[in-house]
């Protein structure tokens, strides 16, 4: 049995402290992952947070059935996981080309769309959307779990429904608010 | 800074039509400027927002799509907006899935239209791919249906990718539309039945779709009306086909789809056995998930497993019904049912019946169960609209069972012995469970089963430890015990299965006579089935009715007259109507009834299952059989016309005899033995029995309850001749097998040994009777307490011996102990009243308290009428004793004075 594993049925049985000792294990997992792809992929190579989530599932947990909590509990752990990841990359990349002070340029569409961490325009939106959400995060911590589930961890209403134990009808009411508002904390900070 | 309040306005202002969001707004703002501002400038981003992250990707299929592109040439999308593939200018994308990207693009040579094109993500050859296409090219030419979106063309891009290019649909997928039109059931059946219409007419072109899912089949409005299209045929051959030739994505090769309305052949490890049923399978998918907003199995379930679970999953698990799924439902529901114009309690009950069994039969695991065209599909579905029975049924209980034999293989091989007891026995049963053949038939089945098996294993476990097994060696029914004790580990998340292999182990156990283990698995499966998916099921009453067979064979028949009468309800409550079982279900209640003496209930039920009868067009020779058996026991027992009773049973033991199985005729030769004793034909009785005994010794060998029953039956026709040897004979018999099936302290054995102290005394030997009859007091006391008729039964033989031993005072005691039970007994024996009464005048005669004597038969007399010839009787027999005892008295009399 994994260690992962264990802290699930830990958080399953009620021990929120566990949720601390997760997090870490999931995001070394899904940063070896990320890693290991780019190593051995082209340079332009896309990211996909998805298929990484089910990867480090599969890895650290198995294919046994959990209980939706446990499931919910990995996939919260994930997306703090993927945004740390996808923040990282884009910190070095901007790094790279520190003093261009370009500004930034938002196609919404394809942020949307590949989530990916790839030509250096996309590395501003991933931060640009990172300090969006730290603001929400301050007013409204529930919209911006949301948006992390749906947008770093990639799931789907559904999924996004049973990782927070609500309806996929709630889940669809919080995340019209969610993406407005996070869209409205992005055209401030870009203007 | 967005407040709490903005965030509350602006979803509500959301849940109005946008022309009337304005005027909402303003009403609730109040007057508040700055509140207004803020959940209007909401409303306005939130128009503008368009697609922002509203990310295709999230309506990805598979986890195992993912994982191939993982594995695979995870190429990203390189096209880009206004790029030539091909004569194809690229105009916008439109859809991206695992399998890659869809584009709305422009051709201009040899017309100018738009198309859809397709382009495949996965690194793959593209050569093959194309092939194939070519190969199915003609045939797809040749597809003309309005319902067909048509496939123009294939090709290669640059970077060696192959593409499709299709006619041009704007739709959304049928489940979204169906929802967002919040269609009723009917009119989604109605739509649903143009998807099989076209699904039809590629089949008759030789084409097999092998992907229907909702995504392909995308619904548009068109003038008023909904439009479906089925897209991409010819696509999934030509990509899957690729695939059986990469070995190196072996595993996945037929996991691009989505597993969800995959079937179990397409599940398979080759599929090239791919034929029209493949498609009806997914079109049953589909229609479950228009009926109920659900596949079969949940998709989430489907993601987190792996690909080995997928396949056993969808070749092995049995999906709820619709209605099953439906009534499970928690939260959902009412949204479920909103979306279908309806409540959640009315949905549940309109698809409940014929609307599982189509979409059931869709979902056969054997594609030789479903439908042999989505003709028949839709034909079967416009019987239900206009109200005309559907072909589709519910599985047969043979079916069931082998089904259940096959999920459970893998415990077979892996399991111990104990579980291939368990299995082999349900193997063996396939067809003894089925309801439509009778429980007896079953009984004896299983009798002369479990007979070979227990020696067997006996042979089996003997010959592995020697001095292993005690006396009485290891049974079928201890071993059954410990699969019992196995199922509550191995199948506690099996409650279906955990179901089935508890009634099968009660129904089991009851014909071993194992009763009180056996009602503990019936009641547990009765439990598991009431509480699960299964509730008001054939499943469910089949188990509610071996706990009723188990109260039966306990004696209860009260609770065994509820059982049955719970059976009926359930059954009748079904549709279409399970004519056989309710007639077998009659004919349980009015033979529970009977028991009861409820004659009257118990002949009308037998006229209403006879109605039933009537509606069946081939009735079983063995039902019928059954109602004679019936029909004799109320003719004799309460309507005292033994010669009716006689010529029934007759005819029964006639019609028995054509039947194949020996064990009801066996039972039948004993029924028509009892009315032959009761016209006092005791010789043509012991010929009968004798009959009846040589039938059942065969079947089931020399020490089983119905031999002993059948033996003390005989010794009851012996002593009725005088013939007391013989019928001690017998009872000695009766008193081994007793002993060796259930103990020397048990009570059926307490019982022979009263019979035989009976026999005793009315043979003079009072001493040898005495002690029988305390030997059976004893245990009678103990399991049936101090004032059980029972006791008082044995008290008054008991009182026989003593006065034929000369204790009077001994015997006089005893039979005012007995008079006090039969007073106040529950059920009153008036015999065994009326007796001690006869019993006690004569010994307070012989004690020379004739007073007494007289009082007693003064008052049982003036509760007794004369004009009732069973009472007459005791009338004659006590002024007899008493006009004795006057006579004694009046001898004794001068010798005392």
């Amino acid at each position: 049995m994994s260690g992962v594993t264990q802290i699930l049925q830990a958080l399953d049985r009620g021990d929120a402290a566990a949720a601390s000792e997760l997090l870490p294990l999931v995001y070394d997992e899904l940063r070896r992952l990320a890693a290991s792809k780019l190593a051995t992929e082209r340079p332009d190579h896309t990211l996909q947070p998805t298929a990484l989530v089910h990867e480090a599932f599969l890895r650290l947990v198995g294919s046994q059935m959990h209980s939706f909590k446990g499931r919910g509990h990995f996939l919260a752990a994930a997306a703090e996981g993927m945004r740390r990841i996808l923040v990282e990359y884009a910190r070095s990349r901007n790094a790279l080309k520190r003093g261009q002070g370009r500004k930034v340029q938002f196609d919404w569409a394809h942020v949307a769309t590949e989530a990916d961490l790839l030509p250096d325009e996309k590395s501003d939106e991933i931060l640009a959307l990172d300090a969006a959400l730290s603001r929400l995060e301050k007013e409204d911590p529930s919209a911006a779990r949301l948006i992390r589930l749906r947008f770093f961890a990639d799931l789907s209403i559904d999924e996004t429904a049973d990782a927070l134990g609500i309806s996929p009808r709630s889940v669809n009411r919080e995340w019209a608010f969610a993406r407005t508002r996070l869209l409205q904390l992005l055209q401030d900070s870009a203007t | 800074m967005s407040s709490a309040r903005a965030k509350e306005f602006f979803l509500e202002a959301l849940a109005h039509p946008a022309e009337e969001r304005t005027a909402f707004v303003v009403r609730a703002c109040a007057g508040d400027a700055s509140l207004m501002a803020e959940v209007e400038d909401l409303l306005k981003i939130h128009d503008e927002a368009g697609q922002f992250m509203n990310h295709p990707s999230s309506d990805r299929a598979t986890i195992a799509a993912h994982r191939t592109a993982l594995d695979g040439d995870s190429l990203g999308a390189t096209e880009i907006q206004g790029s030539m593939i091909g004569r194809y200018k690229l105009l916008e994308q439109i859809g991206e899935g695992g399998f890659g990207t869809v584009w709305m693009a422009e051709q201009r040579e040899p017309v100018t239209r738009r198309v859809a094109l397709k382009i495949i993500k996965l690194g793959m050859d593209t050569k093959q791919v194309i092939a194939r296409f070519e190969a199915e090219r003609q045939a797809l030419a040749i597809m003309d249906h309005p319902n067909i979106a048509k496939v123009f063309d294939a090709g290669a891009t640059e970077t060696g990718r192959p593409y499709f290019v299709m006619e041009l649909v704007k739709g959304v997928p049928i489940t979204q539309y169906c929802d967002a039109q919040n269609l009723a059931p009917h009119d989604r059946l109605e739509l649903f039945i143009s998807v099989c219409q076209a699904v039809q007419h590629a089949h008759q072109k030789g084409i097999i779709h092998r992907d229907i899912k909702p995504s392909n089949v995308l619904v548009s409005q068109h003038d008023d009306k909904p439009m479906v299209k089925v897209i991409d045929f010819g696509i999934a051959k030509a990509t899957a086909a690729r695939l059986t030739e990469k070995t190196v994505f072996t595993e996945f090769r037929q996991m691009i789809g989505t597993p969800a309305y995959m079937s179990p052949e397409q599940a398979g490890l080759s599929d090239l056995d791919i034929d029209t049923r493949t498609d009806v399978y997914s079109l049953g998918v589909l229609l479950y998930e228009l009926l109920t907003g659900t596949t079969p199995f949940d998709i989430k379930t489907l993601m987190s497993a792996g690909y080995a679970e997928i396949q056993r999953i969808i070749r092995e698990v049995e999906p709820p019904t619709p209605s099953t799924r439906l009534s499970t439902m928690k939260d959902e529901l009412p949204s479920v049912a909103a979306n279908r114009r309806t409540e959640p309690a009315r949905l549940t009950k309109l698809v409940r019946g014929d609307l599982d069994w189509i979409v059931m039969k869709c979902l056969e695991k054997d594609r030789g169960r479903r439908y042999e065209t989505a003709n028949g599909l839709a034909a079967d579905i416009q019987r239900y609209l206009s109200g005309e029975a559907v072909v589709a049924a519910p599985p047969s209980a043979t079916y069931r069972i082998n089904k259940f034999v096959r999920r459970n293989k893998g415990a077979v091989i892996a399991g111990s012995l104990v579980t291939a007891v368990l299995v082999l026995g349900i193997a063996g049963t396939s067809y003894g469970l089925a309801w439509a053949i009778r429980e007896r038939d079953r009984a004896a089945q299983e009798a002369s089963r479990a007979k070979a098996m227990n020696s067997f294993m006996t042979e089996m476990i003997m010959s592995a430890n020697p001095e292993g097994a005690g006396d009485r060696g290891v049974t079928v029914a201890e071993m059954l015990l410990k699969a019992s004790g196995k199922a509550d580990r191995t199948l506690r998340d099996e409650p279906i299965a955990e179901g089935e292999a508890r009634t099968f182990l009660a129904t089991t156990l009851r014909t071993m006579g194992r009763i009180d283990e056996a009602a503990k698995e019936a009641r547990r499966a009765v439990e598991l089935r009431a509480g699960g998916i299964e509730r008001n099921t054939l499943h469910h009453a089949e188990s509610i009715r071996s706990l009723g067979e188990i109260h039966m064979a306990r004696g209860d028949y009260q609770a065994a007259v509820a059982s049955y009468q719970q059976v009926l309800s359930i059954l009748g409550a079904m549709h279409p109507a399970q004519l056989k079982e309710l007639c077998i279900a009659h004919f349980d209640l009015a033979k529970a009834m009977t028991k009861l003496g409820q004659f009257a209930e118990a002949e009308q039920t037998l006229n209403e299952g006879d109605e039933i009868a009537g509606r069946l067009k081939l009735l079983d020779q063995g039902i019928r059989a059954d109602y004679l058996g019936a029909r004799a026991v109320i003719a004799s027992t309460w309507h005292g016309d033994l010669a009716k009773a006689e010529a029934m049973q007759v005819q029964d033991v006639a019609l028995r005899r054509q039947l194949p199985y020996p064990i009801l005729l066996a039972d039948t030769l004993n029924d028509l033995a009892i009315t032959k004793m009761k016209k006092g034909a005791s010789a043509e009785a012991l010929e009968l029995y004798q009959e009846c005994l040589d039938i059942q010794r065969k079947s089931y060998g020399d020490a089983h309850q119905a031999v002993a029953i059948t033996l003390e039956n005989m010794a009851n026709a012996f002593y009725s001749r005088e013939e007391y040897d013989q019928a001690i004979s017998r009872l000695d018999e009766v008193l081994a097998i007793r002993t060796k099936l259930f103990g020397a302290d048990s009570f059926p054995v307490a019982r022979t040994r009263f019979n035989m102290g009976v026999v005793a005394s009315t043979m003079d030997n009072n001493a040898r009777g005495l002690e029988l009859i305390d030997g059976a007091l004893v245990v009678f006391r103990k399991r049936l307490g101090e004032n059980h008729v029972e006791v008082g039964q044995a008290l008054r033989n008991r009182a026989v011996c003593l006065k034929g031993l000369g204790r009077l005072d001994e015997a006089l005691r005893d039979a005012r102990q007995a008079l006090a039970i039969f007073n106040v007994a529950v059920t009153p024996t008036e015999r065994g009243r009326l007796l001690t009464l006869v019993d006690m005048t004569e010994l307070l005669c012989l004690k020379g308290s004739s007073a007494e004597a007289e009082r007693l038969v003064k008052e049982t007399l003036s509760q007794l009428d004369p004009q009732k010839p069973d009472q007459a009787k005791w009338i004659t027999e006590l002024n007899e004793k008493l006009a004795k005892c006057r006579e004694s008295r009046a001898v004794s009399r001068p010798a005392s004075e």
